[in-house]
């Protein structure tokens, strides 16, 4: 096995010899131009050899090092129409066949089950799991259409705190510590302030990856997990689009070709909430919350072996979270992300190699308070130049690739902590990965990886090994994978209040620098009874985390420190899949627990380290989708369970004096205190909903209207969103949502 | 199967979303202040342990405090004055009109309408007489140690230097090291003088003819008990409930302790050593 590995090693990393034959191509759906993942191409000579290769993400395909001679070509694909033909291939000869295919239930007017093996809920392998957006619109929402944020909610190792603030944690990990990407430029604050909606309408998505956790060496700069999202190309054979409107959302997106040949196509889309003056109002609640999203993209074939594509996201939030309390009404935040990149793949005539270059330019600004002067502001630049390659060979792919990134970090944290006083900063970081992807036996792929990620600016540089292992054989799959992860540049936020959204992204402002080490391993068997089961478990440890210090005082201002923590969980995953019925359950088990290390501790309780359960703790999670279309209806269910997080609780207030000896009680005031029970000790109430949906499409001719009636929180359960332990009084999540949406669309 | 269905629907809808955000405390009062020797009337800062963080509103406490003389027996009830401190931010000082003797060992007790109380032993300070200990004089450098004997702790240490161009205060903290049943507290005039004279300085725009006249020392002379974890008065470190208090069944600190002062005549020799001009 050994032998076996260095010697696929030795033979990827050398720089490919044109002494061999190749077919590459790419393809795509035959209706929209879409491109198809996950093709099986298939070289059978007469001797019965076989060559093959299946299409990565972008459609595209390469079978390296063949014979020459003639060999049946064959390509298939679920839900498709198989594509054969007998290819004869001279010495040296690269041959580009580029394929459209045909679905299968246009050709033979039949039904065919939809999807299989590719829309899955529990294909979760080595911690990635790819979401497609058929996935995304089984999920009951507020809206006629589906969004990215809606189905996150559905997974086991995903807690989302509350229905606001756009705060999602991944496996333990916090928010700032998911990288977001969208078409390979990064979004750093990805989720709207009303949670069920992102950045990423389904329309606009082709697939979405997320690693859990033990992501790959081509991914680095955060330690908690990865969500990398490509957009659709765009139809290219006619202009198609949709309108959509309820009372969350109005929505527009449009698509198609740009020049009559359809080599350029567009996409883009629009929206804009109406949550805070419709649905606020017809349920007499008030939703004071604001956002709306615009994206476009031109991409196109530029030559025979180069793609490019153009895309660019403008997002915007305002708000007030949380509710009035006898302290007032909540502070306004507000956030912009804007995006711009360019990505270029490229096919080289005559080498098996794919590569890929991405530049993208990623902005953001976050603030709280008023308008024109704000309390806490925070602006962040981020320019990056990156290059990744593969290299085919028949024994393994080799991966490996290099980047270089300036950013511009501001921010002005009106006295949040004490000891922070952050301001401009200019941070350079490049690194190098490789990641060779070796074929060991038919059954067994392995890929170790590394990730040298250098900080110029801070003199650090960081070595992460990674490695990843997929063994599958029948209805069995069994994966692993782990790696050692860094964060540089960190969000600076305060995990005390649930509403408190605010983040101030910097380079890491005191002592070392965050780091995580992953470990997890899955495995998934297919039953033929239409059944499929997963089961996850995983284990983090992380170091050098960003805290709030431990403090009596109630105000919200403290001092910053550093803490460790360790996460560890199962996910069981399990669905059913029948004609028309699909049920989806699963379950999630993680405990999350953070080790502070303020010197004060050991006056106070007596140990220089003290253990607590941080606020976003969930630890059982529960999730069920029923999914059953009857008599033209397409109905939708979900009902969540989570149970209590931690929380502060206080056995009482009182009053402080510092008795230093020069203390005059009759005129000094003293300042007023909180009696804690001991950090996160208390337990909010369990969390539970029921959404429902149900929707209906006509087809008129090339039109298709969809109206779908749903109800968010169906019997009206007061799920806690934040507890204010100071006036006792308590934030819910939103109440009993009705929603009545319509969606028209053209082509 | 349908009524099942609906019952676990009225189940999980009508279950428990109430939250205890503040449990209570059997704990009665929270109480700072000091007693003093040499005062004639006593005070002490009370607060009640609310149930939420609301300010302070002038309501009375209810609480009934007294102290008890653990020598001579003698009981003395003290009244609740409510002081504003700003708009609706009010305290409530408890005091009264005695003066406890050096050494005296008292028992200050706080007590609920409910029969709950707090209390606090205070161990009053012995007087304590200051004395010069032999001055470390050089040329630039001058250390003048104070004895205090039988003072049990000294806080609030304060040197006030006499100048023919003015007085200057300097704050030493709690700097202090034990000398068999009192405390030396050292006067170190080469470390303060470069401040005084740039403050000469600044007011006078010269430093010519600064002379040193006298120093004194200013101590609050302290019960045994009033130091501090680490020996620093840090708030941050202080704030914790619980953390440096005295009071049992409570929150808080009461010490006990005097303000006490030693002046020093300063000799040519030693204002010459320590930088000052001379006549």
């Amino acid at each position: 096995m050994l032998r076996s590995a260095l010697a696929s090693l030795v033979l990827i990393s050398l720089v490919p010899s044109v002494s061999a034959q190749i077919l590459r191509g790419f393809i795509s759906d035959q209706a929209t131009g879409e491109p198809l993942t996950g093709v099986n191409v298939a070289l059978i000579g007469d001797d019965g050899s076989l060559f093959g290769a299946a299409t990565n993400l972008d459609g595209i395909y390469l079978v390296p090092r063949f014979a020459p001679g003639t060999y049946n070509l064959r390509i298939t694909y679920v839900g498709y129409v198989t594509y054969l033909d007998t290819l004869t291939f001279a010495a040296q000869e690269i041959r580009i066949l580029d394929l459209a295919l045909q679905e299968a239930t246009e050709r033979l007017g039949e039904i065919v089950v939809e999807g299989d093996l590719d829309d899955s809920m529990t294909d979760m392998i080595a911690g990635m799991e790819r979401i497609e957006p058929a996935e995304i619109e089984r999920i009951p929402g507020p809206d006629v259409t589906g969004d990215l944020a809606g189905y996150l909610t559905t997974l086991p190792g995903v807690v989302l705190v509350g229905d606001q603030g756009g705060q999602y944690y991944v496996r333990g990990g916090e928010p700032t510590q998911n990288l977001v990407l969208l078409d390979g430029m990064l979004i750093y604050q990805p989720f709207h302030i009303l949670s069920y909606y992102s950045a990423f309408p389904s329309e606009i998505l082709r697939t979405v990856d997320l690693h859990a956790g033990g992501f790959g060496a081509r991914y680095g700069g955060r330690v908690s997990s990865v969500i990398e999202a490509w957009s659709r190309l765009g139809n290219n054979t006619r202009v198609a689009g949709s309108g959509s409107v309820s009372p969350f959302v109005a929505g527009f997106h449009a698509e198609g070709p740009i020049t009559p040949n359809g080599r350029f196509t567009f996409l883009t889309s629009l929206r804009q909430s109406l949550v805070e003056k419709v649905a606020g109002p017809l349920i007499d609640h008030s939703i004071p919350l604001h956002f709306g999203d615009v994206f476009g993209k031109l991409q196109g074939q530029v030559s025979r072996n180069a793609r490019l594509s153009i895309s660019g996201l403008h997002t915007y939030d305002r708000g007030r979270i949380g509710s009035e309390t006898a302290r007032g009404v909540p502070t306004e935040i507000r956030w912009n992300n804007d995006a711009l990149g360019a990505r270029y793949l490229f096919l080289p005539g005559s080498l098996p190699i794919l590569a890929e270059f991405l530049a993208s330019y990623s902005h953001h600004v976050m603030e709280l308070g008023p308008p024109e002067s704000p309390l806490r502001s925070s602006t962040t630049g981020r320019i990056n130049m990156e290059a990744n390659l593969v290299h085919y060979s028949r024994r393994g792919d080799m991966r490996w690739g290099l980047f270089a990134r300036t950013l511009t970090l501001t921010s002005e944290l009106g006295g949040l902590y004490q000891d922070l006083n952050l301001d401009t900063e200019y941070v350079t970081e490049a690194g190098i990965y490789a990641a060779p992807e070796l074929q060991l036996t038919p059954e067994l792929l392995v890929s170790p990886g590394l990730r040298i990620h250098h900080f110029p600016s801070k003199s650090a540089l960081f070595w992460e090994p990674r490695m990843r292992a997929e063994w599958e054989k029948g209805a069995h799959k069994v994966s692993a994978s782990g790696g050692l992860y860094h964060q540089e540049i960190v969000g600076i936020n305060d995990r005390r209040d649930a509403a408190s959204v605010f983040t101030a992204w910097a380079a890491v402002p005191i002592g070392s620098v965050p780091r995580a080490f992953h470990v997890l391993a899955g495995y998934n068997r297919s039953f033929s009874s239409g059944l499929q089961a997963s089961v996850d478990v995983y284990y983090k440890h992380m170091k050098n985390l960003h805290i709030a210090e431990w403090t009596a005082r109630p105000r919200l201002t403290s001092r910053l420190q550093q803490a460790n923590g360790r996460v560890y969980g199962m996910d069981l995953r399990m669905e059913y899949h029948r004609e028309s019925f699909r049920l989806y359950a699963n379950y999630g088990l993680a405990s999350v627990e953070y080790t502070a290390m303020q010197p004060e501790l050991l006056d106070w309780f007596g140990t220089a380290d003290y253990s607590f359960r941080p606020a976003h703790d969930r630890r059982h999670q529960l999730n069920l989708t029923a999914n059953l279309a009857v008599g033209g209806f397409q109905i939708n269910a979900r009902w969540q369970f989570g149970s209590g997080r931690p929380f502060n609780r206080a056995l009482g207030f009182d009053g402080f004096l510092l008795m230093d000896g020069s203390r005059n009680v009759y005129t000094d005031p003293g300042e007023r205190r909180v009696i804690y029970e001991s950090p996160f000790n208390g337990i909010l109430p369990t969390y539970h909903r029921l959404d429902v949906s149900v929707e209906r499409t006509i087809v008129l001719g090339p039109t298709r209207i969809a109206a779908q009636v749903s109800v968010i929180n169906l019997y009206d359960r007061a799920n806690i969103f934040y507890l204010d332990v100071f006036t006792l009084q308590r934030a819910d999540q939103l109440p009993l949502l009705p929603s009545l949406g319509l969606k028209v669309d053209l082509g | 199967m349908r009524v099942g269905w609906i019952a676990l629907l009225l189940c999980i809808g009508a279950c428990e979303t109430g939250v205890d955000a503040v449990l209570g405390t059997e704990r009665a009062y929270t109480v700072y202040g000091h007693l003093s020797s040499r005062a004639d009337t006593q005070a002490v800062r009370v607060f009640a342990i609310d149930g939420t963080i609301d300010v302070v509103r002038p309501d009375p406490l209810d609480a009934r405090v007294e102290s008890i003389s653990l020598d001579t027996g003698l009981r003395q009830a003290w009244r609740d004055s409510v002081i504003q401190f700003a708009e609706d931010n009010f305290g409530h000082v408890y005091w009264t009109q005695f003066r406890p003797g050096y050494g005296e060992r008292l028992k200050l007790s706080l007590t609920r309408p409910d029969g709950i109380s707090s209390s606090v032993d205070i161990t009053m300070p012995p007087l304590s007489e200051p004395q010069l200990l032999a001055p470390t004089v050089n040329t630039g450098f001058v250390e003048l140690p104070v004895l205090w004997e039988q003072a049990p702790r000294l806080n609030n240490v304060r040197v006030r230097y006499y100048t023919n161009k003015g007085k200057f205060d300097f704050d030493y903290g709690n700097r202090q090291s034990v000398h068999g049943s009192g405390r030396i507290a050292t006067i170190m005039p080469h470390q303060d003088v470069r401040a005084i004279f740039s403050a000469i300085f600044r007011a006078n725009g010269s430093t010519r003819e600064a002379r040193l006249l006298r120093i004194e020392q200013f101590v609050l002379v302290s019960s045994a008990n009033w130091e501090p974890p680490g020996d620093v008065f840090d708030a941050d470190l202080l704030i914790e409930p619980g953390h440096f208090s005295n009071v049992t069944n409570g929150f808080g600190f009461v010490g006990a302790g005097y303000e006490a002062s030693f002046l020093y005549e300063v000799p040519d020799s030693i204002a010459l050593a320590a930088g000052f001009f001379i006549n």
